[in-house]
């Protein structure tokens, strides 16, 4: 594994957008005891820590994915402040926030982490949604998400174009459908 | 409700190809018409969100996060949103500092049975699928299967873990046509799917039928992509 100091910010942005195993094993191995060490001071266990760390890098997952993404902190402060954002949210679901030593107030950085959760809990449904297509739509946005033209995806699927058209159309109908009807709707989408 | 020619203007939006006065339009449209904002943003995100590799990342994360721990000799709780990520992690023993010398030894390397926790329960009333669940938690794999094979119609879970017990069972010429049958059609288990029936006919020493399958498998993008890599490359 490569030692701390040879991980540049772009090669961990790669490494993380590759999901590169020598980077996430990097990543796991020095930031989590952070995590843990926070969530530990903050009632929670070592299990809730390794479930925030895995939320938190997910946000940072698809935070990377952006191409011009404007970074203001360090990928580790982001991860940071990411999950203790995630943290309080369960803290105050748990109605145990009394129980919370130190919690500083959320601080500039944690405000604007919170578009990103937003975005990544977005993100989310929407892949709820498209889970839960029929496996001929999901090739279908597979492909189109790809990058592929319509043309290459009625020779892959073995379609007329006129029909992979139509079919692109309805299965993403069908997908805005299905997170139109999620409970979550609303909190996500139409504030 | 959405039309075909509402979500070709949005994607041209989104890809920045409308004129001054479409944008004008659309942009007017976003601000007086609620419904209209949300498809936009909806169509936004599902280009970012179907475009990433998840799946790849959560499977390759809780690998990361079993391998790292299991340095440490502990066991790692995944988190259950995680479930289908930590189950295909948990599919595959990473041994990446083996220096594999058998077939069997390379076999054994690779293949571990995945937890019970990827498997759908449509139906909460569904006893035998809870009852099979059970005993593949309790690793009964004959009674697993028998429960599961009781199953009318089979969901591809259902299938895809008959064939998991078949291989426990050391059964790799019943795990292969089941595999088969759902070959293409697993949604989301369709690379474990190919992984798994990639090792049953290694198992069954079809090695070119293996090699094409991982081969295929390791071209595309992804976790078993991976694993196919590294299986090919120690092979």
């Amino acid at each position: 594994m490569k030692k701390v100091t040879q991980y540049s910010h772009d090669e961990l942005v790669r490494g993380i957008r590759n999901s590169d195993r020598t980077t996430l094993a990097y990543v796991y191995s020095t930031w989590f005891p952070m995590i843990r060490d926070f969530i530990g001071k903050n009632a929670g266990t070592e299990e809730d820590a390794r479930d925030i760390f895995q939320e938190g890098m997910l946000v940072l997952f698809d935070k990377v994915q952006g191409s011009e993404v404007e970074w203001k902190s360090t990928l580790k402060t982001f991860l940071f402040a990411v999950c203790r954002n995630k943290w309080l949210m369960v803290l105050r679901k748990r109605k145990t926030q009394n129980t919370v030593a130190d919690l500083e107030s959320l601080s500039d950085i944690e405000s604007e982490v919170a578009e990103d959760i937003e975005k990544s809990e977005r993100y989310k449904l929407m892949r709820k949604g498209f889970d839960q297509l029929g496996t001929e739509c999901q090739q279908v946005l597979n492909l189109f998400f790809e990058g592929q033209s319509m043309k290459e995806i009625a020779e892959k699927l073995s379609f007329t174009p006129a029909y992979a058209k139509k079919k692109k159309f309805i299965c993403q109908k069908k997908l805005i459908d299905l997170v139109s009807a999620d409970p979550s709707f609303q909190e996500l989408y139409e504030k | 409700m959405i039309s075909e020619k509402d979500i070709e203007i949005i994607e041209a939006y989104l890809r920045g190809e409308l004129s001054e006065n479409e944008l004008v339009t659309i942009e007017e449209k976003i601000k007086s018409d609620k419904d209209f904002a949300s498809q936009v943003e909806m169509l936004r995100d599902m280009s970012v969100a179907l475009k990433a590799d998840v799946n790849g990342f959560n499977q390759t994360l809780a690998s990361v996060m079993i391998s790292e721990e299991r340095k440490e000799k502990k066991v790692v709780p995944i988190r259950k949103w995680l479930m289908v990520a930590a189950a295909i992690a948990a599919l595959m023993v990473v041994f990446f500092l083996f220096n594999t010398s058998s077939p069997d030894d390379l076999y054994t390397a690779y293949f571990e049975m995945p937890p019970e926790n990827v498997i759908t329960r449509n139906d909460a009333s569904n006893t035998s699928l809870d009852q099979a669940i059970t005993a593949y938690k309790r690793t009964d794999y004959r009674q697993a299967l028998s429960l599961f094979d009781s199953m009318n119609p089979k969901s591809t879970e259902v299938v895809f873990y008959s064939a998991m017990c078949h291989m426990a069972e050391g059964n790799h010429d019943q795990s292969v046509p089941l595999l088969e049958s759902i070959q293409g059609t697993a949604g989301s288990l369709n690379s474990a799917v190919e992984w798994y029936l990639g090792l049953s006919h290694f198992q069954l020493g079809n090695n070119d039928q293996a090699r094409d399958i991982l081969t295929n498998l390791a071209e595309i993008d992804g976790y078993y992509a991976r694993q196919a890599r590294e299986f090919l490359s120690d092979w």
